[in-house]
């Protein structure tokens, strides 16, 4: 027998297996929620640089991540326990527990947002949406959005919500105003190849996404220079219509953590020194957007992983690092110096904080400063 | 959508669907896979009925092209659940099944642009230019995943080796 004799029987014999399905109904019902999301979507049809026209005049300046003026400091907006998500309240300076899977907070901490229940089992809903959290006052608004997201991401000025579309996967971005309640669609200018990684904002009106090779995709994109390099990742500055601003590529070894906003973005990975060490500790170098040079690597004094997680005004950034349990620490990338935030000062099993610069906070919210 | 279309478009399934289920089972490997990637390639298809000419070509393109999407997001992890067949078979059967089993396994390891192909040429009998022209690539770029794809499959293929595939090389 020859070898596509084989194959053929063997993929018959397999195909075999499959057990009917009652579909005809169930692509109807489908087709009618698909219809229905177009029309929401339509209905809002703004088109994003006409919401980021607005959210850069009704945000003025805004509060910029990482302005050099800005004072030193950080806080936890929130943080999962085993059985809850505490949110940071700002204007009493305690934290509020909510179920909703809490993965950003508005740099002003008035909002977070949420793409899921955090106890949500089984399937997601038919519908995607996102939550947002109004943290004076507890109040919940879903937004309907044309596909599920991941990784939310507030703009500077907390009016906009970015999100990577997670299906169809990562090559497009949803973002949702907070105010207006518009919805848009952006295609993201990525390499043929590429899948999106992570998306946050590097300024009031830039978005950036890290990208690399999806799995097996084939042939590398045309015209896009280490395109199908699976040792590259890449990091693409986009303005508010999804076109290209800078692209920077770092090596696919850097590991780039939970979302960081801002120009300024840290990159970890463990040391590449031989193995043979009892410990081996992590390397840091710095990323900048606005210039596309990558910094110095720097290998730091600390035994184990850290994972980026916010910049501070002051050129450091505070990290979340793992000895034993997890600890807040503080990563100055300039002289490799690592200082030790807080440790064991949340309840056991506490992990993921939502970290951000601390500048400007009503007075109440001080405590949660640090 | 009114209600002759739906009913048209209901007996399009009640006939076609079983085929395109094969189809999507030997991409995906999964039976929920398989039923996922049919609803949403019939879902697309019923807003189109009347423009489409030819319904299940029409599915059968969303499906690959779904297929080859859903591996860039989720890889390997998420078609690598289905069982081989196991059930008992007849000693004289044996090697067969055997051998049937061998080349599934290696069909599983393939990328999916190569097992897209495969199942193209071989479960469904196209031409290397239809292949080309459903997955929206070269005639050349379809030779050359299934000349590596069957080099693969060589290696994991217990049975005599024929003269004429010796000489391919990936």
């Amino acid at each position: 027998m020859s070898l596509e004799t084989a194959v053929r029987e063997a993929l018959e014999e397999y195909a075999d297996h499959v057990k009917p399905a009652a579909l005809g109904q169930r692509a109807l019902a489908g087709a009618r929620r698909r219809a229905q999301r177009r029309a929401n979507a339509a209905a809002a049809s703004l088109v994003v640089i006409v919401l980021l026209a607005v959210a850069t005049v009704s945000g003025g300046p805004g509060r910029q991540l990482s302005a050099p003026s800005a004072p030193a400091g950080s806080v936890i907006a929130a943080y999962y326990t085993p059985t809850d998500v505490q949110v940071l309240v700002p204007t009493t300076g305690r934290y509020r527990g909510t179920d909703l899977a809490i993965t950003a907070v508005s740099p002003d901490l008035r909002y977070a947002a949420a793409t899921a229940d955090r106890y949500h089992a089984g399937p997601p809903p038919d519908q995607p949406r996102l939550a947002v959290l109004d943290t004076h006052t507890g109040a919940v608004r879903w937004f309907d959005l044309p596909e599920r997201v991941e990784q939310p991401t507030w703009s500077p000025d907390g009016t906009l919500i970015a999100a990577r579309v997670a299906t169809p996967p990562g090559r497009s971005a949803v973002i949702v105003n907070r105010v207006t309640g518009h919805t848009a669609l952006v295609p993201l200018d990525l390499p043929t190849n590429h899948v999106v990684t992570r998306l946050a904002w590097s300024g009031p009106d830039r978005l950036y996404t890290v990208s690399a090779p999806g799995p097996d995709t084939g042939d590398p994109g045309a015209g896009d220079p280490g395109a199908g390099d699976r040792d590259k990742q890449f990091f693409t500055v986009l303005d508010g219509t999804g076109a290209v601003v800078r692209r920077v590529t770092v090596a696919a070894t850097w590991r780039i953590g939970k979302l960081t906003n801002g120009p300024r973005i840290l990159l970890t990975r463990l040391s590449s020194r031989p193995a043979g060490r009892a410990v081996v500790p992590p390397e840091v170098a710095v990323v900048n957007l606005d210039d596309g040079t990558v910094g110095p690597t720097v290998e730091l004094d600390w035994p184990g992983a850290i994972e980026s997680l916010a910049p501070r005004g002051d050129g450091s950034f505070v990290a979340l690092g793992y000895k034993e349990r997890e600890r807040l620490i503080v990563v100055n990338p300039d002289d490799a110096s690592v200082d030790l935030v807080r440790d064991g000062l949340y309840p056991e099993g506490t992990k993921y904080f939502v970290v951000l610069p601390a500048t400007d906070l009503p007075g109440p919210a001080a405590p949660a400063v640090f | 959508m009114n209600a002759e279309v739906q009913q048209e478009f209901l007996g399009f399934v009640e006939a076609r669907s079983a085929t395109l289920m094969r189809v999507a089972y030997a991409l995906s490997g999964h039976q929920q896979s398989a039923e996922d990637l049919v609803q949403i390639a019939l879902e697309r298809l019923v807003v189109r009925w009347r423009q489409v000419e030819d319904p299940e070509n029409y599915a059968r393109r969303i499906m690959y092209h779904e297929y080859l999407s859903w591996w860039r997001r989720w890889g390997r992890r998420e078609f690598v659940t289905a069982d081989v067949d196991e059930r008992p078979a007849p000693d004289d059967q044996e090697t067969t099944i055997l051998r049937r089993q061998s080349v599934i396994a290696a069909l599983r390891q393939l990328g999916p642009r190569q097992r897209a192909v495969l199942v193209l040429r071989y479960l469904e009998d196209r031409s290397e230019a239809e292949v080309a022209e459903m997955l929206g690539c070269s005639v050349k770029t379809v030779s050359s995943q299934a000349t590596r794809a069957l080099a693969k499959l060589r290696l994991a293929y217990p049975g005599p080796i024929e003269p004429a595939l010796l000489g391919v090389t990936a």
